[in-house]
């Protein structure tokens, strides 16, 4: 079939933008699967391959109070412990030498870098930490302005020490810099004591000799009797779900990236189906303009598999064109991709392959995906009889219901009537171009509908319910009336409200015992009427006292899922989060008792259930009968303080200047508060975390839907233009200039792309409110509020009008360029 | 059957054709009972008004369209009875058509259109179909445009390398449906002469649709269809066969 061979090529290179339109398309699917399939393994690839080098726990646990060396080495003693490894944690503030402004970072220590044996920290350059070096982590140059061989001022315990950063450090295995919005620093076990007061161990780490699930939950178990024994409470620290025992075969952060590449995934496969959707368009066009040539050959010998092998060749050469385009693209996205992650997790970057798989799919989606599309108007061609094939001269095409309709309309310009008639002549290929735009339109329109609910519900609604700019945390308990008139010194400050924030157990009220499979999560004592304290205590004469405290509903205004907030007057009622109440079960009406350091139980009856985007797991009872229930009357150690400018800058140092008056006082000042950050806007800003980065990803799955769609309509009409080549020829011979010809054909793009926005914006809606409350929030294990915004319907609006106006201007043009006489004869 | 168990001597023979259409949802026949038989070698004009059945017969022949009753024997096979894939190898092997628009793949060469035919039968080697290809060109006079596209030669040039094409498997019976159509008088001459040697030295036969007076005059047999049926066969009565005949349906 050597010279049909010859007419495979000429086809293909004759029309050479049909023929980059048809490669394009394919290519497009296969590129957007093997970014996400080549991604997602190996980015798994190599989170596995590091995270085992780290030599991982299989059990790690924060544990309060922290453990000294006998305890920790007593570890050692328990069935199925082989190596034990602590962990001195803190937080600390800091600045660069010269810097004004203080930062807070988290601060490690090992007892000997040298002699680690879990969760290795690897020196990348310099030296480990001593006496007078701090090590900083690898990537806080990027992303905090500080690197090795800088001097920095740490303020701990009202002095301020400089220290050079001496080495450079690196957690061997993912680490989630970016999200912990903090540097993280390095130092001696000695230096860790003297900034931080502490020398004990607050974070253990635990291996067995082999790994096996049961095994290693039995032995947490021997470990949780221990601890018992001992008083220390323990919880689970491994990332992302603190997890107590983790496997390590598995990073568990590769679950989540599962997760996440499952969304990316099936966007993915919607991109495959488009592109056969067009295919299917484009080959059926091609046989169409073709069906003539396909009669002659059948009229001078040709057999159906001959034609068929021709056209085939045609397609599979199409695929074979796109395996050359998306293969390397696809891989080099794939890796920006783990390049991506790479810097996210800090995590050593591999050398660049090619996945396998990924590439076995990809090449799988050229060649079948537009070979089974091509099947079906390839089969229909064929069963044409020659004689309808072989084109007589004249205009061809026969009548549809929009042409009967439109022939009695009156009062209608003829151009608009056959404007809308050309538009829809083949319903056929009306139906797969509408499809595909109207996909296109759904997924790019749901991408930024979640965009806008991510924003809504991290800054928006976050706002809203947490009405305060700045909030700080204390070492200690201090007394609540205190800490709210020394807020009064801020001339800034417009009113301030102390709670009491205490880690607890919880449990059912039924349940008489503790176990350590108990909820643990943070309860809020709030002042729920308008006095802050219930006893009188004596304040600082020097200080006039706020005269009236406001109602805790003014600096704290959750939405209630089902039941009710706390009222004046409540003594034994808590409101929990909907999160807690889901992984619980716990319902409005539940009593629950709570445990609190002091081992002190007390019972409290669920009135509420709560929604806060930044308060995941917690629970909110009036602030007197947490004083109350923990012995620490008239005591608080949260303060939220309202400022007069919600300027950002005047925020922040409205924040600073407080810091310094408490600690004028002689107040403990947290480093960080119990929401991490001390002012509204970097809570704001630091919050929506994961999110931040999967609505990238998914933007980026957006802008290929819409390039898809974009070609896929530009393919459709100039294959329409060129079908219609002498019905322009006959309109121009009858007094059609060549602008009125263009505005036909303009006019019909537009038709068709303003038809698949109408379709399409209902049907985001949902898609939208779907993949935020459904979909990423179960995927990154957060709450993701819906909201609707009409800037992702105007968006693709503009660019769907755009889209047509261009697909239809260009084809249109050229075919306006061509003489009557040529259009005329135009086969 | 597909074929006959006793031989003929004729080449073509149409037993009562008949042939109806739906037009506007009614039925119109076009043929209402034609009976024909051609011999080989034979040179035939088929005539007469527009839309009477002219073309209509010819594609009965070709296996182009089906009859709606009747029977259409070609070469001793029965041409109505063969299915859409029979027919088209058989037509490979048999028959040469030749349109009126001449038809050729825009997309190959002149060399290439006219080689296709043999590519499709399975015949030669592929370098002997080039080479007979071009041997068929030359014929036709038109080697020295052998590797040109269609769309870069005349209507004239087009419609030789479409005989060329015709002839590309040596088919005993060639079909052409207003060759000269679409030709300038000159072009049309020497398409007309190509025919004649093609008959005389080549003993092909050929059935050609014409409304081209001058031409049919000229031709050994001239079949009248008008109405659907065979309104004169010079043949049967050559005394009748007059040229001013002709004069009114030429202007019809």
């Amino acid at each position: 079939m050597i010279i049909l061979l010859s007419k495979v090529w000429h086809d293909l290179w004759s029309n050479k933008s049909r023929t980059m339109q048809v490669v394009l398309v394919i290519a497009l699917g296969s590129i957007g699967i093997g970014l996400v399939m080549g991604g997602n393994n190996l980015i798994a690839n190599t989170f596995n391959s590091q995270w085992k080098l780290a030599n991982p726990p299989h059990i790690k646990l924060g544990v309060t109070p922290a453990l000294d060396d006998d305890q920790l080495n007593a570890l050692k003693r328990i069935e199925g412990v082989d190596q034990v490894q602590g962990v001195l944690s803190g937080s600390m503030e800091w600045r660069k030498l010269g810097d004004t402004k203080w930062q807070n970072a988290r601060l490690e220590s090992r007892p000997d870098f040298r002699a680690q044996k879990l969760e290795l920290i690897g020196l990348i350059t310099g030296q480990w930490p001593d006496r007078s070096g701090l090590g900083v982590i690898r990537s806080a140059d990027e992303l905090y302005g500080v690197a090795e061989g800088d001097t920095i001022e740490v303020r701990s315990n009202e002095q301020v020490r400089r220290f050079i950063l001496s080495g450079t450090l690196k957690p061997v295995g993912p680490f989630p810099v970016v999200f912990l919005g903090q540097p993280v620093f390095y130092a001696d076990r000695s230096t860790f004591a003297r900034l931080t007061g502490r020398d004990t161990f607050n974070i253990v780490e635990v291996r067995g000799p082999q790994w096996s699930r049961s095994a290693a939950e039995a032995t947490d178990l021997r470990i949780q009797d221990y601890f018992k024994d001992i008083s220390v409470d323990s919880v689970g620290l491994e990332f992302p779900f603190q997890a107590r025992v983790v496997s390590p075969e598995v990073s568990p952060g590769v679950e989540l990236l599962s997760a996440i590449f499952l969304i990316l995934g099936i966007i993915g496969v919607i991109i495959i189906i488009l592109g056969i959707f067009l295919v299917y368009n484009s080959i059926s066009a091609i046989i169409t303009q073709q069906i003539s040539q396909i009669g002659v050959m059948k009229a001078i010998g040709a057999r159906p598999w001959q034609v068929l092998y021709g056209y085939a060749l045609l397609v599979l050469t199409y695929g074979g064109l796109a395996v050359m385009v998306s293969i390397p693209l696809g891989a080099l996205g794939a890796r920006s991709l783990q390049g991506l992650f790479v810097n996210l997790l800090n995590l050593d970057n591999p050398p660049f392959r090619l996945d396998p798989l990924a590439v076995s799919v990809q090449i799988g989606v050229c060649f079948v995906a537009p070979l089974l599309a091509a099947m079906l108007p390839l089969l229909a061609g064929l069963r044409i009889s020659v004689r309808e094939a072989i084109a007589t001269y004249g205009l061809t095409g026969s009548s549809g219901l929009m042409d009967r309709l439109s022939a009695r309309l009156r009062k209608v310009p003829f151009s608009l009537i056959l404007m809308v008639g050309n538009a829809f002549r083949n319903p056929r290929r009306v139906f797969f171009i509408e499809l595909t735009l109207v996909l296109s339109g759904v997924i790019f329109m749901m991408v930024l509908g979640v965009n806008d609910s991510t924003s809504f519900t991290f800054d928006r609604k976050l706002r809203s319910i947490h009405n305060y700019q700045v909030t700080l945390s204390f070492e200690n308990l201090e007394l609540a009336q205190r800490l709210e008139n020394l807020a009064r010194s801020d001339p800034g400050a417009r009113a301030a409200q102390a709670w009491l924030a205490l880690p607890i157990q919880g449990r059912p009220a039924a349940q008489k015992e503790a176990a350590v499979t108990d909820a643990r999560f943070t309860v809020f004592g709030l002042p729920t009427d308008t006095i802050s304290s219930t006893t009188a205590i004596p304040v600082d004469a020097t200080i006039p006292a706020l005269t009236t405290s406001p109602a805790s509903g003014d600096f704290y205004q959750p939405d209630i899922i089902e039941g009710r907030w706390l009222i004046a007057g409540d003594s034994s009622a808590a409101v929990i989060t909907r999160r807690l109440a889901n992984a619980r079960g716990w319902q409005v009406g539940d009593r629950i008792t709570l445990s609190a350091s002091n081992d002190r139980d007390t019972t409290w009856e669920i009135v509420g259930i709560t929604f806060d985007p930044l308060v995941q797991s917690a629970a909110f009872v009036p602030l007197a009968a947490l004083q109350r229930a923990s012995g620490e009357a008239g005591r608080a150690n949260t303060l939220f303080v309202q400022t007069s400018s919600v300027d950002p800058a005047a925020i922040q140092s409205n924040s600073e200047l407080l810091k310094t008056i408490y600690k004028g006082r002689g107040m403990d000042v947290a480093p960080s508060s119990v929401f991490r950050y001390n002012t509204i806007t970097e809570i704001v800003s630091n919050t929506a975390g994961g999110f931040s980065l999967i609505i990238q990803l998914l933007a980026i799955m957006a802008v290929i839907i819409a390039v898809v769609g974009g070609v896929g309509l530009s393919g459709v009409l100039s294959l329409n233009v060129l079908e219609r080549t002498r019905e322009i020829g006959v309109l121009r011979s009858i007094g059609a200039s060549n602008s009125r010809v263009l505005r036909l054909f303009m006019g019909e793009g537009v038709l068709l792309g303003w038809l698949s926005w109408l379709v399409a914006l209902p049907l985001s809606i949902p898609a939208a409110y779907l993949m935020s409350t459904v979909g990423l929030s179960a995927a990154l294990n957060q709450n993701l509020i819906y909201h609707f915004s009409p800037y992702g319907a105007l968006a693709w609006l503009f660019i769907i009008t755009l889209l047509a106006l261009i697909a239809s201007a260009l084809p249109a043009r050229s075919a306006t360029r061509v003489s009557v006489r040529e259009s005329l004869i135009y086969q | 059957m597909a074929s006959l168990s006793q031989p003929s001597q004729y080449i073509v023979e149409l037993k009562d054709l008949t042939k109806s259409f739906i037009v506007g949802g009614q039925p119109v026949q076009i043929l209402k009972g034609i009976s024909l038989q051609f011999e080989p070698g034979e040179f035939v004009a088929i005539t007469g008004p527009s839309g009477n059945g002219k073309s209509t017969v010819l594609n009965m022949i070709t296996g182009i369209d089906r009859p709606s009753g009747g029977e259409v024997i070609v070469n001793e096979r029965a041409v109505h009875t063969m299915s859409e894939n029979s027919l088209a190898v058989w037509r490979g092997e048999n028959l040469g058509i030749i349109f009126q628009f001449y038809q050729l793949l825009p997309s190959l060469s002149l060399l290439q259109n006219v080689a296709l035919p043999m590519e499709f039968v399975g015949r030669f080697s592929h370098r002997q179909r080039l080479q007979r290809a071009m041997e068929l060109l030359e014929i036709v006079g038109l080697v020295d445009q052998a590797y040109k596209l269609p769309g870069m030669v005349s209507g004239g040039q087009q419609q030789r390398a479409a005989i060329a094409r015709a002839l590309a498997n040596d088919p005993p019976l060639l079909v052409a449906d207003e060759p000269t159509g679409n030709l300038d008088a000159e072009t049309a001459e020497s398409v007309f002469g190509l025919f004649q040697c093609l008959v005389t030295e080549q003993n092909k036969t050929i059935l050609m649709v014409t409304h081209d007076a001058d031409l049919a005059q000229r031709m050994p047999r001239i079949i009248e269809i008008r109405n659907g049926l065979v309104a004169c066969d010079s043949i049967v009565a050559p005394e009748i066969f007059v040229p001013a005949r002709l004069i009114p349906s030429k202007i019809q």
